[in-house]
């Protein structure tokens, strides 16, 4: 038995299995919606299909193109003028233009709504300064779907924000250069050299937006807006997890078509970039200067400063209140269960990369890529997901350990966050090469004691930063924790949605919020760094 | 007059690229500017095409001013090509559409992209990308992309330092013709001397920012304005304070004898050092010499400076 397990231990087929076995878990969820969908019991079905469906189809494709344009608009024109030239407050707006990432966009909505409603700060301030007529005239309905898609592209706009200021920082310099002496002005620059060269890097941050978008679930309920994850979420609280199912097929078909799609764009608009000639910062004089620093100040200020402080204050308004023993102990149960969370999904996914690694050459990095395929699963369809194999596994055993357990939350966080930190390690791995491997075993070590011995040292800040982003992301995490956290168990961010769905104690959501966006800073600042550098 | 640059110096904080650089060119001319790493030629090639503001002094090109101390024409107004050092060829355009880049859509863009691809014998290539094509073929590109706009005033920024040694000759012979036949002003940025004598009508040769010698290669060669400059050409002998070329050192005549150091074969020749009073000399003779043999040798021409 020991020597089995220790030729088990160190074989391929040992990697193998391990492979198998999380990629199983991680497809898991998918499985099970493809069996659950073709269920005929289905009590709401009928009518979801003739009555909702198509609302949920419409509005979802169009949240998504409609914030796509709205985010790529954000996002390109401040990272091309922090990448390309000198401005009053450029160094400052450079990583201040990351920060609305830290905001749960189900924060955002009920903030702005606390602004701009009847009762509104908006409002109170216009009786107060300029009289009630003046506030009745500047009243306006802002629960509309182009505030709902304006509020998404201030939290989801640093995604594409961020990858395309990185590929123009890393543009070389030549190539402007070379453009401005063939006769292109500023504007013509931006749209022939830097925007085609930046493509890759916009069509990937656009995916992420795209999967955000089609994950979201807390600013939609908030605005009553119809889309898969609400539907999904009004099934599954009627009891009828059949049609829940069946509205999440949708909802997945609708992420693997975007996708494709998007993939296809990256494919296509990847070049092979040749030279690098460090870019030298062009100063901008007088009343262009003044449109940069406007343009990233009023983003700022709308995606992140005005909200924030509006937290703020409801945050000062209300800690007496709010901040007491419960508010602690959900504190604690939020930092436990994210920290704990963010190491296993770590130390999972480097497991995941290095058993790809060692089996590359049978197709082990293409399998392991596919423990990855989680992230562009949204939350909601792993949550309805996993909930059919969980009872299967409870009832067989006779045990409640899955369903509705800490432990069946975490699984859940695993499927979900798992390419978060496997793309992190990866990427430090590529960085590293195969050298390392390579000399290790010219040394005559196998691949286990140069797993410890080498590649955990190694990529020792890789993990470190992996694992804080994996933290921060379960921790603001929304629908897979409402559907599947244990009866009576708050967590930072079902805290602040459950205060928020009453407008009445919408302010009292403010701390847990307040909490959620600092924590929430900490891998924007990490982002930063890995920008800089 | 194509080019005239009056006084110019260009400071990077404490550091003086350029100073008090003064010198003009002709229609149709070719200068080379010659110097080693920081000595200010790609600062000077920066300057002329706009990606950099002079300090002091007056550039201007057909009598208008491009830089002084009131104007800065910015560079997509000045219609001067630039090649670079690594072509700069932009990645996401094909091979047609980088040379189109600069043409107007007033002009008839496909007649003269295509024209200027025949020049440049890259007709055929149209669709290809640019890492697609070879060093040779992306420095033809990076040609016919400055060409096409018809520029006043072609510079060539170091352009065969990408090149290996084979391909070089070929190219540079190549390029040459290109430049002649469109009859267009160059100025060639280089560190190699054979770069700048086989493609220049006029060498420049800077030092730590400053003109030391303008003039046709013949004459530079034959009356160096210093030391550096001779040396540029070749090697150069010092002996009992006298300098003077490998050239001129005629072995087997003459009174004094020197002892051979070292003789070994390159390009059809024997390098030969020897040794005379404790001075070393070298030299380059058509026959092998054993090591200590004396021989006696005479110069023939010595070599003298007008700058130390």
């Amino acid at each position: 038995m020991k020597s089995f397990l220790k030729t088990f231990r160190f074989s391929r087929k040992g990697w193998l299995f391990v492979l198998l076995l999380i990629v199983g878990i991680i497809l898991l969820p998918l499985f099970s919606i493809l069996i659950r969908a073709f269920d005929s019991d289905a009590s709401t079905w009928e009518l979801i299909s003739e009555f909702y469906l198509s609302k949920y189809i419409w509005n979802s494709i169009g949240l998504v193109l409609g914030v796509s344009g709205m985010t790529i608009l954000m996002a390109v024109v401040p990272a091309w003028l922090i990448a390309n030239y000198n401005f009053f407050g450029r160094k400052f707006f450079r990583l201040a233009l990351l920060l609305p990432i830290a905001f749960p966009t189900y924060i955002m909505a009920y903030t702005y709504t606390g602004i701009f409603d009847s009762t509104g700060t908006i409002q109170q301030l216009a009786n107060i300064l300029l009289g009630n007529d003046f506030a009745n005239a500047i009243y306006f309905d802002f629960m509309t779907p182009f505030w709902l898609l304006l509020i998404l592209s201030f939290c989801l706009y640093p995604y594409i924000y961020s990858a395309c200021l990185v590929s123009f920082s890393n543009d070389s310099a030549q190539h402007l250069e070379a453009s401005k002496i063939l006769g292109a002005n500023s504007i013509s620059r931006f749209f022939k050299i830097g925007i085609p060269m930046a493509k890759p890097a916009l069509f990937a941050g656009l995916f992420l937006v795209i999967m955000e978008v089609l994950n979201e679930y807390g600013a939609v309920q908030y605005f009553n807006f119809k889309t898969f994850t609400s539907g999904i979420f009004v099934a599954w609280e009627n009891g009828d997890l059949t049609s829940a199912v069946r509205i999440a097929t949708f909802l997945f078909a609708t992420a693997i078509f975007f996708l494709f799609i998007t993939q296809i764009l990256i494919r296509k608009s990847k070049i092979e970039k040749t030279g690098k000639t460090p870019i030298v910062l062009e100063q901008l004089k007088k009343h262009h200067n003044v449109f940069a620093f406007l343009f990233c100040g009023l983003l700022f200020l709308f995606a992140f400063l005005i909200p924030f402080m509006q937290l703020l204050f409801w945050a000062i308004a209300t800690y007496k209140e709010v901040v007491t023993f419960d508010f602690y102990l959900v504190t604690w149960n939020t930092f436990i269960i994210s920290m704990v969370t963010a190491i296993i999904i770590t130390l999972i996914s480097f497991i995941l990369l290095f058993a790809g690694n060692q089996l590359r050459n049978i197709g082990g990095k293409q399998l392991a890529s596919l423990g990855i395929l989680g992230y562009s699963i949204p939350g909601a369809i792993i949550a309805v997901g996993i909930i059919m194999p969980f009872a299967f596994i409870d009832n067989s055993l006779q045990t409640d350990w899955l369903l509705g357990s800490i432990f069946g939350l975490t699984i859940a966080y695993l499927i979900r966050f798992m390419a978060v930190s496997y793309n992190t390690l990866d990427g430090a791995l590529k960085k590293q090469g195969s050298r390392l491997d390579e000399a290790a075993l010219n040394l005559n070590t196998k691949p286990i004691v140069a797993l410890f011995k080498i590649h955990f040292p190694v990529l020792r800040p890789a993990l470190f930063i992996a694992i804080i982003l994996v933290f921060v992301d379960v921790m603001k995490e929304l629908p897979i924790t409402l559907i599947l956290r244990p009866m009576n168990y708050e967590t930072l961010a079902t805290e602040a949605y459950r205060y928020a769905q009453t407008n009445e104690s919408a302010m009292q959501a403010a701390p847990a919020s307040i909490l959620l966006i600092l924590l929430g800073t900490v891998p924007v600042i990490l982002l930063h760094k890995l920008i800089k550098n | 007059m194509i080019l005239e640059a009056r006084n110019i110096t260009k400071r990077f904080g404490q550091i003086i690229a350029l100073s008090n650089l003064t010198f003009d060119m002709q229609k149709g001319e070719t200068i080379a500017i010659l110097g080693e790493s920081g000595s200010g030629k790609t600062t000077l090639l920066r300057i002329i095409c706009g990606l950099e503001e002079i300090d002091t002094g007056e550039l201007s090109i057909n009598h208008k001013v491009l830089n002084n101390n009131n104007t800065f024409l910015r560079p997509e107004n000045r219609n001067i090509g630039l090649v670079f050092q690594d072509n700069a060829l932009f990645p996401h355009l094909n091979v047609f559409n980088n040379i189109a880049f600069g043409v107007s859509r007033k002009m008839n863009r496909f007649e003269k992209v295509s024209s200027l691809m025949a020049i440049t014998k890259l007709t055929g290539l149209e669709k290809r990308m640019p890492h697609e094509l070879s060093g040779g073929q992306q420095q033809r590109v990076a040609l016919a992309r400055a060409l096409a706009t018809e520029p006043e005033l072609l510079l060539l920024d170091e352009p065969f330092s990408t090149l290996d040694h084979s391909l070089k000759n070929e190219i540079r012979s190549e390029i040459k013709d290109i430049i002649k036949t469109s009859g267009v002003s160059c100025i060639i940025v280089t560190h190699h001397i054979d770069d700048a004598t086989s493609m220049a009508d006029r060498i420049a040769i800077l030092k730590d920012g400053k003109l030391i010698q303008i003039n046709t290669s013949k004459i530079i060669f034959d009356n160096p304005a210093s030391e550096y400059v001779a040396k540029l050409f070749g090697t150069v002998n010092q002996l009992d304070g006298v300098f003077f070329r490998a050239k001129d050192l005629i072995l087997g005549e003459g009174n004094r004898v020197a002892a051979v150091r070292e003789s070994y074969f390159e390009n059809g020749l024997f390098q030969t050092t020897l040794e005379y009073n404790n001075q070393v000399m070298r030299c380059v003779h058509s026959t092998f010499l054993p090591i200590e043999t004396k021989i006696h040798f005479s110069i023939k021409k010595n070599l003298s400076f007008s700058v130390k």
